[in-house]
């Protein structure tokens, strides 16, 4: 189904996810086994902003561990550009949930890491990753240590290093989760104005409703372990967005639409509670 | 005084008297506690500023020591303990008569044998540490010997490098090595994940992960098990020198049987001293290492 489509569209997809299943542990008997995607399938354009919402342990981060080469899929495909992807490579930029910086480099030098891979000239990458810290409004703290630095901070410089190896796609796995509310809305702001400035392809992973439908231009919703996308939601607002686009009754409306299939999700994982047999009894 | 504004604030009866805030008469009667401890704060504060410096504290339980001891010497007598006071003129007959010349060749032989685990413990103990098969191979040997007792191998590490300074080295470096290839095994081993993810997403190969991640980030293990393996390595240095009897051993053999007591302790507590300051040493080179462990602490 999802081929002939992606073929039509003028903008061929930048990343092509084709009905993949992932499970962890001994197939079968084990309880350990858990089905953590079943048959997924998803495009992200070449300069689209996909996000992906689904609660946790859904498999959003199993998801984003396959597009990035750090697992493979036990059935299925993920292609980036057409090719297979087998390994980690710098055409995708990651951004953790943690910042995972090394606290021995100050900041710049944890912004010059993924460019010493591509093997850039010393002084080039401390001018890059100098001109990528001003993107991210970290302008006067090139010489800092991590610890030095607030968990807001910390995730700017996880942002920067991300871009500074100037990635086709970023990949980022819930990277607000663990900063405090007021904070994370400043960042998203400042995600939004950085990604205009660098049009990038954006897998973005949370479980934040609000923040999923800020950010993108599409949002796929995902099920309950198993993980399986049951709704995809597009985004037409204009970019770019301002703060007060929460208040208004469209983007109320897209929360609801979002909560809704969520929740029916919820509610199908409690048999008892969801009153189908009593429809299956007004029918007969 | 009569401008004091507590003073002039009229009906306060804590004031009555001539509104001198320290005079004990008026106020002592009213609030005798406030005054009581006001000077009693004045006084300890004095005190306790003294007793919060570090030299200060040192001083006291040093000077303590000291004096037990020197009680301790007079009432065993010269023949069981020497007073300190002998005790100094010991080093300094020790300095006149050449025998420190034999410590320096032994500290000779102390840093040999030490740098020399280092450079081998280090590396061992990170290929322990990144690769299970090496670890399995390698570490089998390194922890049989470790637990092994060594100065039992002394004699068959006489057969095979005879009396000479291989022979004393080669003890300083078994002695040593391996607290720093198990330590810095272990910290290799406890990196975060999450580092060598963000170092595989990153491009980095397994070669630069080892290099930009690993080792840095078990610097503290491997600082730690060198400041532990420099502790042996003393106690091999001077094993080795009483085994051989030659130089230092020697003369600290001799000094015992002649019980010459005063030049023995002050020999015992050159040597002392020295591992004592190299290892204070250390603990500067951590702190010039690692300065984002510094960092980190003045940010707080």
């Amino acid at each position: 189904m999802t081929e002939p489509l992606a073929q039509q569209d003028a903008a061929p997809a930048f990343l092509e996810v084709r009905g993949v299943s992932k499970s962890f542990g001994a197939a079968g008997k084990s309880r350990r086994h858990v089905q953590a995607l079943q048959d997924v399938s998803l495009e992200v354009g070449p300069r689209e902003f996909l996000s992906i919402v689904g609660p946790s342990g859904c498999g959003k981060s199993t998801l984003l561990r396959l597009v990035d080469g750090l697992e493979k899929p036990q059935s299925g495909q993920v292609l980036l550009g057409g090719r297979p992807v087998k390994a980690p490579g710098l055409d995708r930029g990651v951004v953790f949930q943690a910042p995972n910086l090394l606290p021995w480099r100050t900041v710049v030098r944890n912004v010059e890491f993924g460019l010493e891979s591509k093997g850039m000239a010393r002084r080039e990458r401390r001018a890059r990753a100098l001109e990528l810290l001003d993107i991210v409004g970290l302008a006067g703290f090139a010489g800092f240590y991590p610890s030095q630095l607030s968990g807001g901070m910390q995730q700017r410089v996880g942002l920067a290093r991300a871009l500074a190896i100037d990635p086709a796609m970023l990949l980022m796995d819930e990277p607000f989760a663990a900063v405090d509310a007021q904070t994370r809305l400043v960042l998203q702001e400042e995600l939004e104005r950085v990604w205009l400035q660098t049009e990038k392809a954006v897998l973005f992973i949370t479980h934040d409703i609000e923040e999923a439908i800020f950010l993108a231009d599409r949002v796929i919703v995902m099920s309950r372990t198993p993980g399986r996308i049951i709704d995809t939601v597009p985004v037409d607002f204009p970019r770019p967005r301002h703060f007060d686009l929460r208040g208004t009754p469209e983007f109320a409306q897209l929360v609801r639409r979002v909560l809704d299939s969520l929740r029916a999700q919820v509610g199908s994982l409690r048999p008892s509670a969801v009153p189908e047999p009593s429809i299956d009894e007004a029918r007969s | 005084m009569s401008g004091d504004p507590t003073a002039t604030a009229g009906g306060d009866p804590t004031a009555t008297a001539g509104g001198d805030p320290t005079a004990t008469a008026g106020g002592a009667a009213s609030r005798p506690h406030a005054y009581v401890s006001q000077d009693e704060r004045a006084d300890r504060s004095a005190l306790a500023r003294l007793s919060d410096r570090r030299w200060f504290r040192r001083v006291v339980v040093w000077g303590a020591l000291a004096v037990l001891y020197e009680i301790c010497a007079y009432w065993a007598g010269a023949y069981f303990l020497p007073t300190i006071q002998s005790i100094l003129q010991g080093g300094y007959d020790l300095a006149r008569d050449g025998s420190l010349g034999d410590l320096w060749a032994a500290l000779v032989h102390l840093v040999i044998g030490f740098a020399l685990a280092i450079v081998v413990g280090v590396p061992v103990g990170v290929a322990m540490g990144s690769s299970k098969l090496v670890d399995y191979v390698v570490g089998m040997y390194v922890k049989a010997l470790f637990v092994t007792s060594l100065a039992a191998v002394l004699p068959l590490l006489i057969i095979l490098f005879g009396f000479g300074m291989t022979f004393r080295v080669s003890v300083v470096f078994l002695f040593s090595v391996f607290f720093i290839v198990l330590n810095t095994a272990a910290g290799v081993r406890h990196v975060d994940k999450n580092l060598h993810a963000m170092g595989s997403a990153f491009g980095a190969s397994r070669l630069k992960r080892t290099v930009a991640i690993s080792i840095p980030s078990s610097l503290p293990f491997i600082i730690a098990g060198i400041r532990l393996g420099l502790a042996n390595a003393f106690s091999g240095m001077i094993l080795a020198e009483l085994w051989v009897t030659r130089g230092l051993g020697l003369t600290l053999n001799n000094l015992g049987l002649n019980r010459d007591l005063p030049k023995f302790f002050a020999l015992v507590l050159i040597v002392t001293l020295i591992a004592a300051l190299s290892a204070g040493l250390l603990k500067v080179l951590e702190r010039k290492l690692m300065p984002w462990g510094a960092a980190a602490t003045q940010g707080r």
